[in-house]
């Protein structure tokens, strides 16, 4: 499948490159050319400047960082010998010398995108070093928290100005620890929140994952494993309990989920592309077999109010903007005829609805209940959908579910062990028969 | 030139400015602080981590940061909130917090803080924004060596000569040195036995 896109963009690029000719040739005219640009979005394809370079990109952004890095070794080596005006030198002669360089990349390199990206990565390391030198030369105390906050507002500008993806990751696996580590400032971590909303639009959310450059791609990735660790973050201990992180969780899964329906294929083969189906999905799971454990519902139920009145009401906030993110972006589910995808939305949908129905009174136990039936349901749709469209991936995904299930079931409930043994042992059998099914059927298909 | 490529390298010369301005600021108040600023002494114990950020160095604690303080003003409402410690100096140079306040003085010599937290006698810890002097990264080690010799054979008090020297001007505290029992710390660091 991933072959076949890959086939698909080959081709759409060879049109994009042809249309011009084509125009000069009088062979085909303006209108024409529009509306083939529009019906084959060929806008939404990468330049050709872009394309192919990937190894390059790489290569300059890596070589750049070490350079950058056995730089920053060789001073620290030396550093005893050095008096304070000299390195105070050192700290800003080495920013001033880096800024030149990606002044020289935007000025006079503008289509080099592998430039660009080098030295903006090393523009930001650059900023970095300067503020931890200068505090090593006046053996300043402060917070990693602190320190990450101004890297990070000086740095990250250089994302829109430079236009270098690569800048947007470094900035997502760092931030996260501002969300710990300012959590008694005034802000209590929320400036996490500002700098979330400011590297989204280069996550270039209208590209489809087939067209997106790697360096989005690992931005992609960046974003969907550090924004619930460090919204987690934020969440935990400041906000009126479990019952605010629950819903935040189910309506950042289902955001995830609605993204991948609109920007990823759910059978390409190819991981990088699928970020947001992925994790969206392990955390759908993740969630409802968490809350499958009475003891976990207990916690919800029982959650004591904590932090300050605005943290709280921020706290919520946050999650029920991600719920109606998530119900705002699920149209792209049914358009796209996302039958996984929808499956697992319904699923977190009838979690929140529990949820309600827990706060109105429900016992604990018959939502741990229904939670494992969800459970069982979702498994049992995920295989039977696999079995229908002759997918291994999603049927295996559906067995899995049901394994998870039952594996958690076996240390929670008094089974005996008959039971618990033929339990395993069927599913067992099913994986087998599935996967020997689904060989045959495509054998007599050929 | 597109006004997008315009706009973008005026951002990028304005980014670098307050880049630079940002680090020579830093620079110029921490220079202006070593020159000008009263020297006091403030009593250390050494302990030794190593922050992979920033280099190797040796942590410092502060008797001012193991006893509390009266609070002058509203008591915080909420841990480490930022606040200034009035100090009061001895004729032999040794500092200690005469009262902890919200409010920056506008006399006398005070250092920025961080309020910690009042006791059940709504006195105040506090955290003073020093608590670490770098060092070349073999010595770090055997500073704190040396000083654990030297609070073995006497016990650091009033009277110990065990002390961080530091410049304040305006709020502004920035470590000179660090003095283990009587001499530089990088001295007793290279006496110190190997391990």
């Amino acid at each position: 499948m991933s072959t076949r896109l890959e086939q698909q963009r080959e081709q759409r690029e060879w049109l994009r490159d042809e249309l011009p000719s084509l125009v000069q040739a009088e062979v085909l005219d303006r209108t024409a050319v529009d509306r083939l640009r529009a019906h084959y979005a060929l806008d939404a394809l990468p330049e050709a400047s872009e394309r192919g370079n990937v190894r390059k990109v790489v290569l300059a952004l890596l070589g750049c960082l070490l350079v950058g890095a056995g730089v920053i070794l060789l001073f620290a080596h030396n550093w005893d010998e050095l008096t304070r005006p000299m390195r105070a030198a050192v700290s800003l002669g080495q920013l001033a010398i880096v800024q030149g360089l990606a002044g020289y990349a935007l000025f006079r390199r503008p289509d080099s995108r592998a430039f660009l990206e080098g030295t903006g990565a090393l523009l930001a390391l650059s900023v970095g070093a300067a503020i931890a030198l200068i505090a090593q030369t006046y053996n300043l105390g402060g917070r990693l928290g602190d320190f990450l906050l101004v890297w990070i507002a000086l740095s990250l500008p250089l994302l829109y100005v430079l236009r270098a993806d690569s800048i947007a990751t470094l900035v997502l696996l760092a931030s996260p620890w501002l969300a710990f580590e300012r959590a008694h400032d005034f802000d209590h971590g929320f400036f996490y929140l500002a700098i979330i909303a400011a590297v989204v639009p280069a996550l270039r959310l209208s590209v489809r994952a087939a067209d997106a450059s790697g360096l989005v791609l690992l931005a992609r990735w960046a974003f969907v494993i550090t924004v619930p660790i460090g919204c987690g973050g934020l969440l935990v201990e400041r906000v009126d309990g479990s019952g605010a992180i629950l819903l935040f969780y189910a309506g950042l899964a289902g955001c995830f989920i609605a993204l991948g329906a609109r920007l990823e294929h759910t059978n390409d083969a190819r991981a990088l592309r699928r970020a947001f189906s992925i994790v969206g999905s392990l955390g759908a799971l993740g969630l409802l077999l968490v809350l499958s454990f009475e003891q976990a519902v207990e916690d919800v139920l029982h959650s004591a109010p904590s932090g300050d009145a605005w943290v709280m009401i921020a706290g919520h906030a946050l999650s029920f903007l991600t719920l109606a993110g998530a119900a705002a972006l699920s149209p792209a589910v049914f358009r796209e005829g996302e039958r996984v995808g929808l499956s697992v939305l319904i699923s977190l949908t009838l979690l929140v609805l529990l949820y309600v129905g827990l706060r109105a009174g429900m016992s604990t136990d018959a939502m741990a209940l229904s939670v494992s039936l969800i459970m069982l349901l979702l498994g049992g749709a995920l295989f039977t959908l696999g079995i229908r469209e002759r997918s291994a991936g999603a049927s295996n995904q559906g067995l899995g579910v049901l394994a998870v299930l039952f594996v958690a079931r076996f240390f929670d409930t008094e089974w005996s062990f008959v039971a618990r043994g033929v339990g395993f042992l069927l599913l067992g059998l099913a994986f087998l028969a599935v996967n020997i099914m689904l060989g045959r059927k495509k054998e007599s298909a050929s | 030139m597109s006004p997008l490529s315009k706009a973008s390298r005026i951002a990028f010369v304005v980014l670098c400015v307050l880049q630079l301005g940002a680090a020579a600021s830093g620079i110029a108040r921490y220079e202006r602080t070593l020159s000008q600023g009263d020297e006091v002494l403030f009593e250390v114990a050494p302990v030794d981590p190593a922050d992979p950020f920033r280099g190797r160095y040796v942590q410092l604690g502060f008797a001012l940061s193991q006893a509390t303080h009266p609070m002058r003003g509203a008591l915080p409402t909420q841990w480490y909130e930022p606040g200034y410690a009035v100090l009061r100096v001895g004729p032999d140079k040794i500092a200690a917090v005469e009262y902890v306040t919200s409010q920056r003085p506008s006399s006398g010599l005070f250092i920025s803080v961080t309020i910690d937290w009042p006791d059940e006698n709504k006195r105040i810890h506090i955290t003073p924004p020093f608590d670490r002097y770098y060092m070349e990264e073999s010595l770090a080690p055997a500073a704190e060596r040396a000083y654990r010799e030297a609070s073995a054979n006497a016990r650091v008090s009033k009277n110990g000569k065990s002390y961080a020297i530091v410049r304040i001007l305006d709020g502004t505290a920035v470590i000179e040195g660090v003095i283990l029992d009587g001499e530089p710390i990088e001295k007793a660091a290279r006496k110190a036995p190997a391990q």
